[in-house]
């Protein structure tokens, strides 16, 4: 199959499972969605599958089409084209109730007039299960997210946390083939999205449930997922692990979108085996891919802690410190390199290293290997 | 808040205490009239003679107050029901339904009972039950008051449907419930205040018509509001003040029944 092939691409496989064992358990292909009276699509050309197992998070702004698609595939919208299939079979003509997925909704959407058990057995009753196994259902999925002696309150007298993992019990309750969650923790306080994201994470290892996990939280994709989409204006601009997202960004938006970055102009100088070498900021050389010619202009992306101070002269370009911002763990430092701005990020690792004030004189060092070109452009 | 300065305000205005007196003496000195009199000693109505239930059961004693008051009360359960029933379908048609041509149409063909003067409506439903041969009865007076309850039924259901959240409803069919599954167990549930409220109100409309009763019911369905009228038309005793003074209480409760309920509501949401 096409589509696998080139969303399953060689160096991205799920850590979790082996590519060549893991089945697909979601193909999406092709999906174009149109809304009737919006002149751009909301999805425009998506593909992408996702193995069995996996914890796949689509992300991207509000507004790029990744709640459109997780409701495509739950079955609330229809395409305009394109296909959706679950283990090979077709689903797109089903109604939301006849596919094996299940939805955690970004308010939680519990049943208010139902106790918290009654809501975990409510789709377990709709496939006529019987009594004792519903009962006991019910009892595993509460001692799943450690909320069994609340089985019998209603949800209006849980706390915000409480609720969410109700929603998530109630979801996994029926063993779906795969969970889709809508910014599941986007209510929660800082502190209650942290747990639950280690939580989550724990949940779909012990359950053995394939994730889809939708969110417009960098952090929290970073952190939880197997692989990640980024999604800009209806399309899927990268897919990969974390670390392939974080450190190689395929382009600019993906790079300026994830984490924190020095987006450079730098000047491609030689190229020759394998390799070219591109100049940014007035000096500092950089490598990069060979396909780039000689005097062509490209966007590179540096990010912060990839940003080395040392001492004037010692660099490979002078800098002047304007401003420092301390963060508790680290402290972020606005250079001033020739016309141009740069920011470092310095840790308080190396207590014997000072951070530099405003003012002060500097030199910059970057690795070489340390930048990626985002952008191929004539500017 | 805003609510009591908005009411200081108003006091503010000059002439409004009186204007106020005014008005709740037209509205209400007349039904406390009614009301005092009905436990009056003697037959007058406009002279008092002393405290007594005697009219009370009179009234009760009175075998054509008596088949009305049963008439009354078997309609109004009848059509209030129906009513009930009717709106509550089309509340969930209207709103959670997929859209629908003529939407807004629908809607307001719903409320427009209304809107038309009830004598066009009484003489209309009339002319319609003549002429499709339905016998002038039970049968006619119960349709008709249906018909004429649903608007009143159909304002606090679907205001109450409006309160709940259309995620509910994606959530339930995500969980593997049929459409009918959704209405059985999230919608019907949810909106119990509001469909009880709407029962209240229809119940009350349908026990308390005259003017369409008048016309469409026969002579073994006689209401209570045309019984009162009949007998009015012979002369006025305490009597009829006993029991519009009952028909008056049982208006105020089921009013109320129907404010505290759309109340609980409001509460919820």
């Amino acid at each position: 199959m096409k589509d696998m092939a080139t969303s399953l691409d060689e160096t991205q496989v799920p850590p979790a499972t082996d590519p060549l064992v893991a089945k697909t358990a979601l193909t999406v292909s092709g999906a174009v969605k149109y809304y009737p009276n919006a002149p751009m699509p909301a999805l425009n050309d998506v593909s992408f599958s996702i193995a069995e197992n996996e914890f796949f998070t689509l992300l991207g702004p509000s507004g790029c089409g990744k709640t459109t698609l997780l409701r495509s595939i739950a079955g609330f919208e229809d395409l305009t084209s394109g296909s959706i299939r679950l283990d090979g079979d077709s689903i797109e003509s089903l109604a939301p109730n006849q596919r094996p997925i299940n939805t955690v909704f970004q308010h939680y959407a519990l049943f208010p007039h139902m106790t918290v058990a009654e809501n975990v057995a409510y789709p377990l009753r709709r496939l006529r299960l019987d009594a004792r196994a519903i009962e006991r259902r019910v009892a595993e999925m509460l001692a799943l997210v450690k909320l069994a002696e609340m089985a019998d309150r209603k949800p209006a007298k849980l706390s915000g946390g409480q609720q969410q993992r109700i929603a998530l019990a109630r979801a996994l309750a029926p063993n779906p083939r795969l969970l889709l969650l809508d910014e599941p923790l986007s209510a929660l306080d800082l502190k209650l999205r942290r747990e639950m994201r280690t939580e989550l994470k724990q949940i779909q290892i012990k359950t053995g449930i394939t994730f889809l996990f939708v969110t417009h939280d960098q952090e929290e994709a970073l952190a939880m997922s197997d692989r990640v989409a980024v999604m800009n204006n209806g399309q899927v601009e990268q897919i990969g692990r974390p670390e392939a997202i974080y450190n190689a960004p395929a382009n600019e938006f993906v790079a300026t979108f994830i984490g924190e970055t020095n987006a450079l102009s730098g000047l491609v100088e030689k190229t020759g085996s394998g390799a070219a070498q591109v100049i940014v900021l007035g000096g500092i050389a950089l490598a990069a891919d060979a396909d780039l010619a000689v005097g062509e202009r490209v966007g590179v992306s540096v990010r912060l802690e990839k940003v080395d101070l040392r001492p004037p002269g010692e660099g490979a370009v002078d800098a002047i410190v304007e401003q420092t911002v301390f963060l508790g763990t680290d402290t972020v430092v606005h250079l001033k390199v020739g016309k141009e701005t740069l920011q470092a990020r310095l840790q308080h690792t190396d207590r014997a290293r000072p951070v530099p004030a405003p003012g002060d004189h500097c030199s910059v060092h970057i690795d070489p290997g340390a930048a990626t070109v985002v952008a191929r452009s004539n500017r | 808040m805003s609510h009591a300065t908005r009411i200081d305000r108003l006091r503010s205005y000059p002439g409004f205490g009186p204007l106020t007196i005014i008005c709740l003496t037209f509205l209400y000195a007349p039904l406390l009239v009614v009301s005092v009199y009905s436990f009056n000693a003697t037959r007058s109505i406009t002279e008092w003679g002393g405290f007594s239930f005697d009219w009370y059961v009179r009234a009760f004693n009175n075998p054509t107050i008596r088949d009305a008051a049963g008439n009354s009360l078997f309609v109004a359960v009848c059509a209030a029901t129906l009513a009930t029933t009717l709106a509550t379908m089309a509340a969930i048609s209207l709103l959670r339904g997929p859209p629908l041509k003529g939407q807004t149409g629908a809607v307001s063909l719903v409320s427009l009972p209304l809107m038309v003067p009830e004598i066009i409506t009484a003489i209309a439903s009339l002319i319609f039950f003549v002429t499709i041969g339905v016998p002038l009865g039970f049968v006619s007076l119960i349709a008709a008051h249906t018909v004429f309850c649903i608007p009143f039924a159909y304002l606090p259901i679907s205001a109450r449907l409006s309160g709940i959240e259309a995620t509910l409803d994606e959530a339930a069919g995500d969980l593997y419930a049929s459409r009918a599954d959704v209405i059985r167990t999230i919608l019907i549930p949810l909106m119990m205040p509001g469909i009880a409220s709407g029962f209240c109100l229809a119940f009350i409309v349908s026990l308390d018509d005259f003017i369409i009763a008048n016309f469409v019911s026969g002579p073994g369905s006689t209401t209570l509001p045309v019984a009162i009228y009949g007998l009015a038309r012979i002369g006025f005793t305490p009597e009829i003040n006993a029991v519009a003074t009952l028909m008056l209480a049982v208006s105020i409760l089921f009013v109320g029944l129907s404010w505290f309920l759309g109340r609980k509501t409001t509460q919820i949401n």
